[in-house]
């Protein structure tokens, strides 16, 4: 019980410390509240009629407040941590403390996105009614589902996150894997539904762990059906499994090859 | 059981090597050259249980590179390590229980939280109990006088608040062995005299083993018994600090300012050099064997038109030449 309770300190004293950013909360509820209007207005051009590949203009709208909900709340600065970490010669001291490191990161981590998901919840639902009114398609039954689907969503995206920062252990430069990484995400599936890319891009969309961050938890959110679930969830929680065990073998090969910068 | 053992120990990484130039940035980036960097050359080293150890060399010797091996942190390319009777590599979060680290250069603590949250925290990572942790916070509290800003934002405590409260932090867990790295680097003469009575007061009364990496040389002349000098990842000197202070510490630097231009009386041992960009100052090196630091400052002050006066130790690069000058080995 001890060994998981330095955990959930962890986490206690990042939501703490996390509180301290006031300003960057403040001016990153700007930057998402003009994210929103910009693509609304955008989507809204498009949808000038009808429906676009099943989705209809509120639900379009509702899509993107719940992917950049994602990104926003549930995204982590792991990767630029563990990079600040090897360069500055600080990940010494997480590496002496009786705490295994993947683990120390992902409850540091919980801190910070449990703040963020209190706050940008509201402004998120606010946003919503406001700008295109309640979503028609939302049942109450699909809340279960879509909090499963965020948390896999969140899960996944974090060990490839920390896979990514992991490669800073060993080596010089690795930003441009991060930047290939959030491309990817943002073209399959936090900007477009993956029906919305071509078919043969569709199927390899499919099939890749991307999509489950963002396109999964999204379109449950806007169109739940049992069905949706059954398709989906199995999808994330494997790619969910694959990302931790890929962090975890990475962390184990890496940490033998550690080379800390700096005195 | 000894607290620190190393046999042979070497770390070897690669480093990436660039010539100068476009075209060498293009050539790198299609084929990238590396060349075997050996940071630590084979070491071999024992520390009994309650020594205070110093271990100095110039930047880039080594030493860090040694201690994080010490620490499981880093993994040896090579060569035995037994630290607590532990492999660090091996049995790393075991042996975290039992050691304390402090990197002068880093902080340990939550930056926007007071230092007490991360002391909450510590307690937590170590397993101590509430009762034991309140227990030991108000011991340190009382040890290092950290009352008055224990409940501040550690970014707003001065320098020397902070160090404290890093010291303070490694201790919290009551660990057999400290390691530290530089704890003193950019703090004022009287915060690093209480640095040191605290880490002194701690090996006394606790028997804590101190493994100690500082540039400062009066460090390792208040703390330290043994002296263990590396350089180039080699271990060129292993000897009380009482042969290092008599041949290599006996050495002071005094710097005078004067109101007017002011002839310096000789003196036998006592060497001179004027400040070039001021006819006011000059630095005097005082070899303490042959003429004593005070009957300079009487005879300095028997001059007249003294404005300023203090009084140093060379710098340990000095002194790490002294010793390749001497040829120790």
């Amino acid at each position: 019980m001890k060994r998981l309770w330095k955990y959930i300190v962890i986490v206690r004293v990042s939501f703490a410390n996390a509180i301290a950013y006031r300003a960057s909360l403040v001016s990153r509820f700007a930057f998402y509240t003009m994210f929103i209007y910009v693509f609304m207005g955008l989507w809204k051009a498009i949808y000038s009629e009808g429906s676009v590949n099943g989705y209809g203009y509120v639900q379009m709208v509702w899509y993107l407040i719940m992917t950049e909900f994602i990104s926003f709340a549930c995204g982590t600065g792991v990767f630029r941590t563990m990079n600040d970490d090897v360069k500055s010669g600080a990940i010494a001291y997480q590496l002496s403390r009786p705490l295994h490191y993947v683990f120390y990161q992902l409850a540091n981590s919980l801190g910070g996105v449990l703040l963020n998901m209190i706050c940008f919840a509201p402004l998120a639902i606010a946003l919503g009614l406001l700008l295109v009114g309640p979503l028609p398609t939302l049942t109450l039954a699909g809340i279960a589902p879509l909090a499963l689907s965020v948390t896999l969503g969140f899960v996944l995206n974090y060990f490839f996150l920390m896979l990514i920062g992991l490669s800073a252990f060993v080596m010089e430069e690795n930003f441009a894997f991060y930047l290939i990484y959030q491309k990817l995400n943002f073209m399959l599936g936090m900007f477009l539904p993956v029906e919305f890319l071509p078919p043969g891009l569709q199927t390899v969309a499919r099939n890749m762990p991307f999509s489950y961050v963002y396109w999964a938890p999204a379109k449950i959110f806007v169109g739940y059906t049992p069905e949706l679930f059954r398709e989906l969830i199995p999808r994330q929680a494997a790619w969910a499994l694959v990302s931790f065990a890929m962090a975890m073998l990475a962390y184990s090969i890496s940490a033998r090859r550690l080379q800390v910068n700096g005195g | 059981m000894r607290a620190i053992e190393t046999q042979g120990l070497r770390k070897t990484y690669r480093a990436k090597v660039k010539e100068e130039g476009l075209g060498a940035s293009v050539r790198a980036l299609i084929k990238p050259a590396w060349k075997e960097v050996e940071a630590v050359k084979g070491i071999s080293l024992t520390v009994e249980p309650g020594e205070i150890v110093a271990f100095i060399g110039p930047n880039g010797a080594g030493k860090s590179t040694f201690i994080k091996m010490l620490c499981g942190i880093l993994h040896p390319t090579s060569g035995e390590l037994s630290v607590l009777g532990l492999s660090p590599a091996s049995e790393r979060r075991k042996l975290a229980m039992r050691i304390g680290t402090v990197f002068g250069q880093k902080s340990q603590l939550w930056l926007h939280l007071p230092a007490l949250d991360s002391f909450t925290l510590l307690a937590a990572i170590y397993e101590i109990s509430t009762a034991e942790r309140k227990r030991r916070v108000k011991e340190l509290t009382d040890v290092f006088d950290l009352g008055e800003f224990l409940n501040t934002p550690v970014r707003k405590l001065s320098l020397g608040q902070r160090i404290r409260c890093e010291v303070a932090a490694s201790l919290l867990h009551e660990p057999e062995l400290l390691f530290l790295d530089e704890p003193t680097i950019g703090l004022d003469v009287v915060v690093k005299q209480a640095i040191r009575e605290l880490i002194q007061r701690r090996n006394r009364e606790r028997g804590t083993t101190v493994f100690l990496t500082s540039h400062d040389p009066a460090d390792i002349e208040f703390l330290c018994r043994r002296a263990v000098v590396i350089d180039h990842g080699e271990l060129i000197m292993d000897s009380p600090v009482e042969r290092l202070k008599t041949e290599y510490l006996s050495e002071k630097r005094v710097e005078v300012s004067f109101a007017v231009p002011q002839d310096i009386p000789g003196m036998e041992g006592v060497k001179t050099a004027r400040d070039p960009s001021s006819n006011l100052k000059a630095m005097l090196t005082v070899d303490t064997r042959v003429c004593p630091v005070a009957q300079v400052m009487d005879r300095l002050s028997a001059a007249g038109g003294v404005t300023d006066i203090t009084i140093g130790n060379p710098p340990m690069e000095d002194i790490i030449a002294a010793i390749f000058r001497k040829g120790v080995a």
